[in-house]
């Protein structure tokens, strides 16, 4: 196809890379000023840097981040891999309905998930109770650091999951029916063949779950407080309590220490995925797989699978259901006299919390349908195309990774206070949208794309022979065959915004309300019936976008 | 009347150099292939000339009008070239009717409503595909995927027809067929039609013209007749037909007449190439010039017969020459032995 990049191509990838950047560059500028950078008597210099990296929390803080990072990688990883080999390679009974269970994790937000965890197995939990009822104490301690890395571990295998798995599906079995027939056995062959060829995706997903332990902030919120484990994002959101007043530029400086550490990973991740494919280079035909038949281990399989589902997915939804139609909960109480509809009831009453769950599922629905929209026509500038400005979009979409949503939400509050054009939506829910979009750019893009790349490209260029503009092949021939996959693309996105809790933290205010930042808001009042029902709630619309992709059989990850 | 000229055509894809100057012409009713191996450049030119790639240097002039020429930056896009193209899957639309697919070049033309019916009826039913206008492409078989390529490429009267590969999803019987169809019917409209293809038995027997292309640029561009009758290089005349090559070293020349010697033998055969006694020379003969022989002759070997294979419609007989091998057909079965064969000085080409 021609070279040349159209004018309105050209547009979309200059607003994209705006709407990435200046966000980021605010946050930057931030940091390099000793005052906030609306006052008139701020100047440039170090002092924030200096600051923050005095305060011993500062310190403590990067050093639980550093830990949680590592835990989660050493526990998600080898985790992740052996569960994408049950699931993909062996005859594990029950294989697939506890695919959708396994992908819960992502798909409900950290803040219930850990939430979850204080009600069951916190130290007045049902599960604690129980179990000091029998062993006569409780014998974990939810609240320590271990515990933390634990959960973090656990609750990201299934972000390791989806990559090897895709990885060892994408591997056809004859590989390993080769190396079985040169007379390897099957842990030979597991060992020289199929391991070596899923390792470029295991160390993918390894760095990903890493970069994504500096960005842990729902988890170390709700279990770090009750012994005070700051980690890097709580520290931020906590130092406007420790001054009591905003601080602009000092939380603009742990940001930029946080960016700085996950910008090389996630440009690193670039360079890994280039490889993480290098095995899998015919796909197709040939990739008929078999099952590995376990024999007698595959009950012993079976109950790791259990286990795990039981500890990172039951025992936390079970808990925050519970808790949402309870009154109280402490010991001698019991399920039947505290049993009340009264938490939901609250959340129907006021008016906050109910426009919280209204603004929830329109920036869902609506917000995802307009960001796959705007991440389609972003797909499109770049589609097919190879040159200096789709070099500069990739760049763009792959860095909101870097950023967690937090430090996305802070800095598009700053946006939307003083960059004139867009104050007067900063009390309006376009300002979440639009934070939303950018937040989950580069997982939008990933959708879109995939389904961009299906369309033979003779389809494409035979419109143009025939007589097409390069608009009239988008919007008559590419447009209308990748119809079904923007749908699909439409579900996850608004799976992904139900989910999403802490970008709108700072955006939090009247008229954007959603449920995600006013659970982490109301976290802070200690309000744990409402967060209940608000968690139940929350629970119900990721089902029913799960339920809409179970029926109509949108894949969940690929 | 030149309805299509390339001139000096250039076009790098990325790193790599992939024309390197090509020049063709193609006239009012004429047909060209566009011969090669893969990786020869044909589809690029072909793709270049439809406005798909872009070159880097050249003209390319299409009618009276020029579509590229580096010389003044002229590059008409690709829909404004106004050519049919036939892609080697077809490229059919796959959420579009049969006749939505055919209709589709007439709708961005602005052709009125009722026209276009009758205009899209009519070339479905010249191509046989009256009635399944309301399908869908999945529900076509593959000859009639095909023949529904063409006639979207056909609806609105280009003049010149580019085609990618046409016949290569087809099956061998039904691709034999559809090649001498496919000539007619573009003799009938009086097109101008370039065809890429890598079978030469397919390039010769559709084709007026047949150029024949190596790493970029043309080796040899005649009539099928001149290229199979009569190669200029031994690229050309080992990729046009079935062929014995024997190597030998060149011991006598006589005008266009030389004389080749290899170990225990000696034939003479025709110069195509400026050699002059003591080169090594290579000599090409096609297999169907190979004959049984009575009598010795002055071209004749007498050889020891090593196999002799049944085709069906005739015999192939593999012959020993010192180390190599030299196969011919023949009527029937001969039992192993020596043999008689007969070499025409006329057919034994030494480059």
């Amino acid at each position: 196809m021609m070279n040349k990049t159209p004018l309105s191509k050209i547009v979309v990838i200059i607003l994209t890379a705006i709407a990435v950047f200046l966000p980021i560059g605010l946050l930057c500028w931030q940091s390099l000023l000793d005052a906030p950078f609306f006052q008139a008597d701020k100047k440039m210099g170090l002092d924030a840097y200096r600051f923050i990296f005095e305060d011993p929390d500062f310190k403590r803080a990067f050093i639980n981040s550093v830990y949680i990072s590592l835990g989660m990688a050493f526990i998600s990883v080898p985790l992740g891999g052996l569960l994408s080999f049950l699931m993909v390679r062996t005859d594990l009974p029950g294989r697939s309905w506890i695919e959708p269970l396994l992908l819960i994790p992502v798909f409900v937000s950290p803040m219930i998930l850990c939430f979850g965890y204080t009600v069951a197995v916190g130290p007045v939990g049902f599960v604690s109770i129980w179990a000091q009822s029998i062993l006569g104490n409780v014998p974990w301690n939810l609240y320590s650091m271990g515990s933390i890395v634990l959960i973090a571990g656990l609750s990201h295998v299934p972000h390791v999951y989806i990559y090897s798995s895709s990885a060892l599906r994408s591997l056809s079995s004859d590989v390993e029916e080769a190396a079985r027939v040169a007379g390897a056995g099957p842990l030979k062959v597991a060992a020289t063949v199929s391991l070596p060829m899923v390792m470029p995706a295991l160390l993918y997903s390894g760095v990903l779950v890493f970069f994504l332990g500096f960005q842990v902030f729902g988890l170390a919120l709700v279990l770090g407080d009750p012994e005070g484990h700051l980690v890097l994002a709580t520290y931020l959101y906590k130092l406007t309590n420790k001054l009591g007043t905003p601080s602009y530029h000092l939380m603009a400086a742990v940001a930029m220490c946080i960016v700085t550490i996950t910008v090389p990973m996630v440009l690193s991740q670039r360079f890994l995925l280039r490889n993480a494919h290098k095995y899998i280079t015919l796909k197709g035909k040939g990739a008929r797989q078999r099952t590995l038949p376990l024999g007698g281990w595959r009950w012993v399989a079976a109950g790791l699978v259990a286990a795990w589902l039981a500890v990172t997915v039951v025992i936390p939804i079970v808990g925050v259901g519970f808790r949402a139609f309870v009154t109280n909960w402490g010991e001698g109480v019991t399920f039947i006299e505290a049993f009340t509809l009264d938490n939901f009831k609250s959340v129907f009453e006021q008016s906050n919390l109910m426009r919280g769950v209204i603004n929830t599922v329109l920036v869902g629905v609506i917000g995802g349908g307009l960001s796959v929209i705007c991440y389609t026509f972003i797909g499109l500038a770049s589609h097919r195309k190879n040159n200096g400005w789709t070099r500069l979009l990739d760049y763009t979409v792959m860095t909101p990774r870097a950023v967690p949503g937090l430090l996305a939400g802070l800095a598009f509050l700053w946006v939307f206070l003083f960059f004139p054009p867009l104050v007067p939506f900063r009390k309006t829910l376009v300002s979440l949208w639009l934070a939303y979009s950018v937040v989950w750019l580069a997982y939008g893009m990933r959708l879109v794309s995939t389904s961009l790349l299906q369309v033979g490209p003779e389809l494409e260029e035979c419109a143009r022979v025939t007589g097409a503009t390069p608009g009239q092949v988008n919007r008559h021939v590419t447009i209308p065959l990748i119809k079904y996959g923007l749908l699909a693309s439409w579900l996850m996105i608004f799976m992904i915004f139900e989910r999403e809790y802490s970008t709108g933290v700072y955006l939090l205010g009247p008229g954007t309300e959603v449920i995600g930042s006013l659970m982490v808001s109301l976290w802070a009042a200690g309000a744990i019936e409402i967060i209940s029902a608000l968690s139940v709630i929350n629970i119900l619309l990721v089902s029913v976008g799960m339920g809409i992709a179970l029926r109509f059989g949108v894949k969940l990850h690929d | 009347m030149t309805e299509l000229t390339v001139q000096d055509l250039h076009v790098t894809l990325g790193k790599n150099h992939i024309l390197k100057g090509v020049s063709l012409e193609v006239k009012r009713g004429e047909i060209v292939a566009l011969l090669g191996p893969s990786g020869s450049g044909k589809t690029t030119l072909l793709r270049t000339i439809a406005g798909l790639e872009q070159p880097s240097h050249g003209a390319i002039r299409i009618g009276e009008q020029t579509v590229f020429a580096s010389a003044n930056k002229t590059d008409i896009p690709a829909e404004k070239r106004c050519l049919g193209f036939v892609f080697q899957s077809y490229a059919l639309w796959p959420h579009r009717t049969v006749y939505e697919n055919v209709a589709y070049g007439l709708k961005l033309r602005k052709v009125p409503e009722a026209e276009t019916r009758e205009r899209v009826q009519e070339v479905l039913r010249n191509l046989g595909l009256g009635d399944l206008a309301e399908r869908h492409p999945h529900q076509l078989s593959g000859g009639q995927q095909q023949r529904v390529a063409l006639a979207r490429s056909l609806v609105y009267k280009p003049q010149v027809i580019l085609l990618d590969e046409p016949l290569s999803n087809l099956d061998a019987k039904l691709r034999e067929e559809a090649r001498i169809w496919l000539r007619q019917l573009i003799i009938d409209l009086n097109l101008s039609a370039v065809c890429v293809t890598h079978d030469q038995a397919e390039a010769m027997a559709m084709a007026d013209q047949v150029v024949l292309l190596k790493d970029g640029v043309i080796e040899q561009a005649g009539t099928p007749q001149e290229m199979y009758g009569a190669p200029k290089s031994l690229f050309v005349a080992e990729f046009m037909g079935a062929n014995n090559t024997i190597s030998g070293m060149i011991t006598e020349v006589d005008g266009e007449n030389a004389v080749i010697e290899g170990n225990g033998w000696s034939l003479r055969g025709r110069l195509r190439a400026g050699l002059k006694a003591g080169d090594r020379a290579t000599g090409v003969i096609r297999l169907e010039q190979i004959k049984l022989a009575q009598t010795p002759k002055e071209n004749s070997l007498r050889l020891p017969l090593s196999a002799s294979v049944y085709l069906g419609n005739t015999w192939e007989h593999v012959f020993d020459l010192s180390g190599g091998t030299l196969r011919g057909y023949g009527n029937e079965f001969m039992h192993p032995g020596e043999q008689l064969i007969d070499i025409p000085a006329e057919h034994l080409w030494l480059f």
